[in-house]
């Protein structure tokens, strides 16, 4: 990471797993791709030559200016080419990607091998990964660079948005897991509920998932998918398509060990019976189909698969190079190695013939130990896996239909492909090329369109804007990780739990409450995924390490182990059982391993997982399980016998005793040291003696939740709170706003830096985008105005900027729509002048806006000021007018042509932002740093506020209600140590979770050690520590002070508790949320009022506030609400037939012209006037009734004098409408 | 952004104090390096913070004004540091044109 990162900030902690990722993808993403993909075969003709294509390099170019001028063209063949940077793509609201050159090599048959470069188009490039522009670039190059200093990239730029690839939760791949799901046992009769599924992970990082099924009748069939199909084959039938072995060898493979006897000392259920079981399935399945050897095998995959596989393997294929190809694609992908492949299912079966005795506990599959993370590069390379296959499809497609038809009258031969050094074959490549559209639909909408599926359990949601709120919000975008979709259905809250496996992974505070709690966490600060690929150097390196220790390399020579299966443990190293070992050595095996590990020798990774299970931890499944691969989440922890800094994984975490505290440890020693006296001191369990230590003690917080001060005294859900309102504060998101065109950005003025923080605070740089203001904070309750949370803003405090803020809003103007004809299009431009016939420029169209069409910056825009002039193709000029009830500043007016116009032509497309102002405002919310959010009440007269006696009010007065039921204590600490702070001048108090004090505030106190722990029980308390700094300045130890009354001018009786405490101010502003509506738009189907604050539409009295005046007896109000101001409408009524439809004013008739209304039908019928009543009724009725009448169904009205006596003559507001 | 005029919460004028502030410090700063320069052995002793005797010095004494002072955060530095004059894009290009014709 350093050598592509010098800058600082909250950013680029988070960033850095993102920005890994990709460049792990572009290092050896790409290669491994190239691996996979294989080759495609062209073969028009049943016996005719056939055309083999395939990709032998891949090579991303960095992002560059396609922009060519004409002249420039004509007599210069280079092109012009300028670095193309993010604010580029930012500013003209375009994709920042660059080029895929792909070399394709192409035979005929026997035929002479033409290789060719082709440019399969633009691929979305992550900013400051290792082909950016951006990349290794200081904070000064990048403010050169028009972005912020601390810009740390990790996202994609798509028509100018910064969207992510969100961190994903899947299943722990390359690890045999045993699971009981009851709905297994609908597959068909004979299953079960148990299984053992592996998800085993290729090379270029994506994975297959195969399962083990148990059946009732003793035998295992084993599960894969296929283009979305699932397919089940007999166990005995996979494993002799693997590798060439005799039933006898299969049979002791399988069950584990050759000594089919049990022996003495052996562990219960032993291998013996599982000999039988092994026996008993292989008669079977001999008995329904006879396979005994290898070709036999996949020659039968191959004739059952033939069909299925159509689509992807060329017809040429014998059966058996099907079931060859099977073999390879679809069991056990982790390995290309045959017997490697048949050993792994054997461990397999191993665990589910366990898990079916009891002897295996299953594996639970919501902890953090049995999951892994999907991201960003991998699945990046997936996709683009996917996109090459399905390019290299879509051009087998039309090679062959160019040529399939018969003999001359084809336009091409196979042979023209390859002709003039393939420079067809380059043409149709270009066409059918599929990456840059898939993986740009896939960035800009999250959803992921494959054939196969991928192995993964959703389908859309993989990316998510990542919203410039402030930094907070924006990195916990980066850091956060998602359970998935799938889960956030789920009815039951398992897998929301919070489990103790995620210690150090992920954090526990950080979380959103409501429907996506536990579902969608956030990396603790230090632990992050393992992105590079698993290396074929460390393997060999390990196998090295694990044959010194004695391990018995197993190769297909060396055959089953000779022993039963009690004794010896597998060596799982991803996936593949490489080695067996006895199994008394295994803590021993463990021991070396880790300690080359930690002391980086034998060229072992430092990020590999040591998973050692043995029987001491209960019913599991024994062995030890390397991981090298990506994927894994790993965390730093101190060895203790080192001392040095240990990578631990999140599976290897069960198997530790790790220990938070220095104290913890050393009184477990003193313990486990001591020689008992008498039995009665045995305690009556004894601890574990420990083997690592946390680094520090705040190591399990995500650098959201560690930014809360004092958190260990607060009442969790209140740490909770403070994540979320930390997100939603209003802060300083960036400071380049002069180069960033954001849909809506929050600022605020005057922020500070928080006097009271913790130790990540400076960290991370908070600094550079302070959040908030410390305020002087009053608790009291004073004149009512805060009760209820809401608190009181000293005017005054207000006057002098506390607070004050602004929204940047920005508006895409077009001269034409995009719908706009050709013509209009070429021709309307923004303009503000009037051109007589010769195109002489007569005179300004508006006074208010400048020759180029736009107000002046800084111009005042209030409701009718003209917002731009334009002139459309025909020459007329049209005013747009400002059309917004709040007032707004002209901020900035930014052309966005890109680079496709030059300077001097006319503009047709410009950015327009505008400044609202935000300063506080009754009803806007604002927060303390410990969950404790209020709305401001009022703006309260400092004359008429409480002051102290060196004549200071408080900016806030704060309810003193709001602490007994919320127990945020943190927020009375940080309130005493911000007054100690400011006295003392020392910038900072300390108030890191978990600190512990000792000396004097005044003097220093123990900046240097926080955790200190030998302070022990004497010493102070945080309150104490920083109380004594203010009685040191004559303030009460307490923080209180006398305080005066505003209003009456005398002494308060009681000491009124003042300090300063760090106060963000919410997005939540009333200026954006005021909604109100007297009349106005309604809706031409129901003539109700339409919804919506933009549309100055009304608020919805729905079911529920129906209900609310039903149950208040309040019916004028009802009336009122869902009549008079919603749809009044008088309509007629036939007295007859009763309909509303019918009548008609009879403004033909002579006699009452226009007078009366009548009903037709019943006129005619009746052969008289009959004249209609008026009657009150909804708009909507009338609707119904056409609606009904559209159906055939007639409705009718009965109207009785009765009624209409109720309904109206009683009600004076009605009487006036009636007739 | 840039300090504000007036304190909060009590309304004493700060505003004017602020490069005073900075110099003061500044001068501190160098003064205690030199100290430090002359006798090493002092240099781990607790001493009061800087700020507080500037702070004490300007009449900085309540907590309110001292706070303005102490956490204030002077963005401006930080936004001045981006030229919206600059020229771009095709400007640019056909600047660097001119300039190769010459």
């Amino acid at each position: 990471m350093t050598e592509t990162h010098h800058g600082k900030g909250m950013l680029m902690h988070a960033v850095q797993n993102h920005v890994e990722s990709f460049n792990a993808f572009l290092e050896h993403g790409l290669e491994t791709v190239l691996q996979e993909l294989g080759t495609t075969e062209v073969e028009p003709w049943e016996d005719g030559p056939s055309l083999k294509i395939f990709v032998s390099e891949l090579t991303v170019s960095k992002p560059v200016c396609k922009a060519k001028r004409a002249e420039k063209e004509a007599n210069s063949e280079i092109e012009m080419q300028r670095a193309w940077l993010p604010s580029d793509c930012r500013m003209s609201h375009a994709t920042y990607g660059g080029a895929l050159t792909a070399r394709i090599e192409a035979r005929v048959e026997g035929g002479q091998m033409v290789g060719t470069y082709v440019e399969l188009g633009d691929i979305p490039l992550m900013v400051r990964s290792k082909k950016c522009n951006l990349c290794g670039l200081s904070p000064e190059e990048l403010v050169r660079a028009r972005e912020d200093c601390t810009e740390s990239g990790g996202y994609f730029l798509l028509r100018g948005l910064e969207r992510i690839i969100r961190l994903l939760v899947m299943p722990k791949c390359n690890f045999p897991m045993a699971i009981n799901r009851p709905s297994y046992e609908s597959r068909g009769k004979l299953y079960t509920q148990h299984a053992v599924l592996m998800r085993c992970m290729r090379a270029d990082g994506s994975t297959l998932t195969n399962t083990l099924h148990y059946c009732r009748d003793g035998s295992v069939t084993l599960r894969f998918s296929h283009g979305r199909e699932e397919w089940l084959i007999p166990l005995i039938v996979v494993a002799h398509s693997l590798y060439q072995v005799s039933d006898r060898f299969l049979v002791e493979l399988l069950a584990g060990g050759g000594v089919p006897e049990s022996q003495p000392g052996d562990e219960p259920g032993a291998n013996h019976d599982l000999w039988e079981t092994v026996l008993v399935m292989l008669q079977q399945q001999n008995a329904k189909l006879h396979i005994s050897n290898r070709r036999d095998a996949r020659q039968y995959l191959g004739q059952t698969f033939r069909v299925v596989l159509q689509r992807d393997l060329p017809r040429s294929f014998t059966d058996e190079q099907i079931g060859e190809w099977m073999v390879r694609q679809f069991f056990m992908v982790h390995v290309r190695d045959g017997w490697m492949k048949l050993a792994t299912l054997s461990v397999m079966f191993q665990k589910l013939m366990g898990l079916v005795r009891g002897e295996v506990e299953p594996d639970n599959q919501d902890t953090m130990s049995s999951h892994d993370v999907l991201h960003p590069g991998q699945l990046y390379g997936m996709l683009l896996k996917e996109a090459l296959e399905v390019s290299m499809l879509k051009l087998k497609m039309i090679i062959r239909k160019l040529t399939k038809k018969e003999g001359t009258k084809a336009k091409y031969k196979l042979e023209d492909f390859v002709a003039n050094e393939g420079s067809n074959l380059k043409k149709f490549m270009q066409q059918s090329s599929e990456v840059q559209k898939r993986l740009e639909n896939f960035l800009a909408t999250g959803n992921v369109t494959s054939r196969s599926g991928l192995d993964l359990m959703q389908t859309t949601g993989f990316t998510v804007v990542a919203d410039k709120l402030n930094q907070a919000r924006y990195s916990s975008h980066f850091a956060s990780i998602h359970r998935g979709q799938y889960f956030a259905e789920m009815k039951t809250t398992t897998v929301r739990k919070l489990l103790p496996e995620t210690w150090g992974f992920l954090c526990p505070v950080h979380t959103p409450d409501g429907s996506p709690c536990g579902l969608l966490n956030h990396l603790a600060h230090s632990c992050h995924p393992v992105v590079t690929p698993a290396m074929p150097e460390a393997l060999e390196a390990l196998i090295l390490v694990l044959q010194q220790m004695g391990a018995q390399i197993w190769t297909p020579d060396a055959g089953p182990p000779p022993e039963s299966r009690s004794r010896h443990a597998w060596v799982v190293v991803d996936g593949m059982p490489v080695a067996y070992l006895d199994r008394k050595r295994l803590g021993f095996a463990e021991q070396s391993l880790r300690r080359s590990k930690v002391g980086q020798k034998h060229g072992l990774p430092e990020h590999m997982e040591i998973v050692c299970v043995t029987r001491r931890w209960g019913k599991l499944f024994t062995g030890l399980f390397v991981f090298t691969g990506p994927g894994r989440l790993v965390r730093p922890v101190r060895c203790l016998r080192t001392q040095e800094t240990e990578w631990i994984g999140a599976q290897e975490q069960l198997f530790l005793s790790i220990s938070v505290l220095r104290s913890e440890k050393e009184k477990a020693e003193a313990l486990l040291d001591k020689e008992p006296e008498d039995d009665e001191e045995f305690p009556e369990q004894l601890p574990l003696r420990f083997s690592h230590e946390e680094l520090e003690p705040t190591e399990l917080f995500s650098s959201l939740a560690a930014l809360t001060p004092f958190s260990n005294h607060n009442q969790s859900p209140r740490n909770m709170y403070q994540c979320q309102m930390l997100k939603q504060t209003m802060a300083t998101p960036y400071h380049n706003h002069d180069f960033r065109p954001d849909n809506k950005i929050f600022r605020i003025w005057c922020p500070q830096s928080p006097l009271v923080r913790t130790q990540m605070y400076d960290n991370i740089d908070c600094d550079e985008h302070p959040i908030g203001t410390n305020a002087v904070v009053a608790v009291i309750t004073f004149t009512g105005y805060d009760m209820e949370d809401a608190m009181i803003i000293n005017k005054h405090s207000y006057e002098r900027g506390f607070g004050h803020g602004v929204v940047y809003k920005s508006k895409i103007l077009d001269a034409a729509p995009r719908s706009a004809s050709k013509e209009e299009q070429e021709g309307n431009h923004f303009a503000n002048v009037k051109v007589d016939a010769h195109g002489r420029i007569l005179e300004k169209v508006s006074d208010q806006l400048e020759p180029d069409g736009f107000p002046a910056l800084g111009t005042y825009l209030t409701r009718g000021c003209h917002l731009y002039c334009k002139i459309d193709s025909k020459g007329q000029s049209h005013v747009e007018k400002y059309d917004d009830d709040e007032p707004c500043y002209v901020e900035q007016v930014c052309r966005l042509d890109g680079a496709s116009i030059a300077g001097s032509d006319p503009v047709k497309r410009v950015i327009m932002k505008l400044r609202y102002t935000r300063n506080p405002v009754v009803g806007d919310k604002f927060s303390s740093r410990h969950g404790q959010k209020g709305v401001m009440s009022i703006l309260w007269p400092a004359e008429d506020m409480p002051f102290t006696e060196s004549g200071l009010t408080p900016d806030i007065l704060f309810n003193p209600h709001g602490f007994p039921s919320r127990m945020t204590i943190g927020m009375l600490i940080e309130s005493i140590a911000g007054k100690a702070a400011s006295l003392e001048a020392r910038r900072t108090a300390d108030a890191t979770t978990f600190r512990q004090y000792s000396g004097s505030y005044s003097n220093g106190g123990n900046e240097q050690d926080p955790f200190n722990q030998d302070a022990g029980k004497d010493a102070p308390k945080a309150a104490d520590y920083f109380g004594e700094a203010l009685l040191n300045h004559g303030y009460k130890r307490l923080g209180t002070e006398r305080m005066y009354s505003g209003i009456h001018g005398c002494e308060i009786e009681t000491d009124i508790f003042i300090g300063m405490v760090y106060y963000q101010r919410l997005r939540h502003l009333v200026m954006d949320k005021a909604q109100v509506r007297a009349r106005g738009k309604t809706d031409r189907l129901t003539n109700q009022p339409v919804k919506g604050r933009k549309n100055r539409g009304g608020i919805r009295f729905g079911e529920m506030e129906r209900d609310s005046l039903l149950a208040h007896g309040t019916s004028f109000l009802l009336h009122d609400r869902l009549m008079r101001s919603s749809d009044f409408d008088m309509a007629y009524v036939c007295p007859l037939c009763g309909s509303v439809l019918g009548p008609q004013s009879s403004a033909s008739s002579e006699r009452y012209a226009g007078e009366v209304w009548e009903c037709g039908a019943c006129s005619r019928k009746e052969k008289r006037l009959v004249k209609c009543q008026s009657m009150p009724v909804p708009w909507v009725f009338r609707y119904l009734a056409v609606e009904l009448a559209a159906m055939n169904v007639k409705m009718g009205v009965k109207v009785s004098n009765r009624a209409r006596q109720v309904s109206l003559s009683s009600s004076p507001w009605a009487g006036s409408l009636v007739e | 952004m840039i300090i504000p005029v007036r304190c909060y919460s009590c309304g004493k004028l700060i505003g004017n104090r602020w490069e005073k502030y900075l110099q003061m410090l500044q001068l501190k700063a160098e003064e205690q390096e030199k100290e430090d320069r002359e006798h090493p052995e002092n240099k781990s002793k607790p001493k009061p913070a800087a700020e507080k005797e500037v702070l004490d010095e300007l009449g900085f004494n309540r907590y309110c004004c001292r706070r303005m002072m102490l956490t204030h955060v002077d963005l401006i530095e930080k936004v001045m540091n981006y030229n919206i004059y600059e020229k771009r894009g095709y400007q640019a290009m056909m600047e660097d044109d001119d300039r190769m014709e010459d």
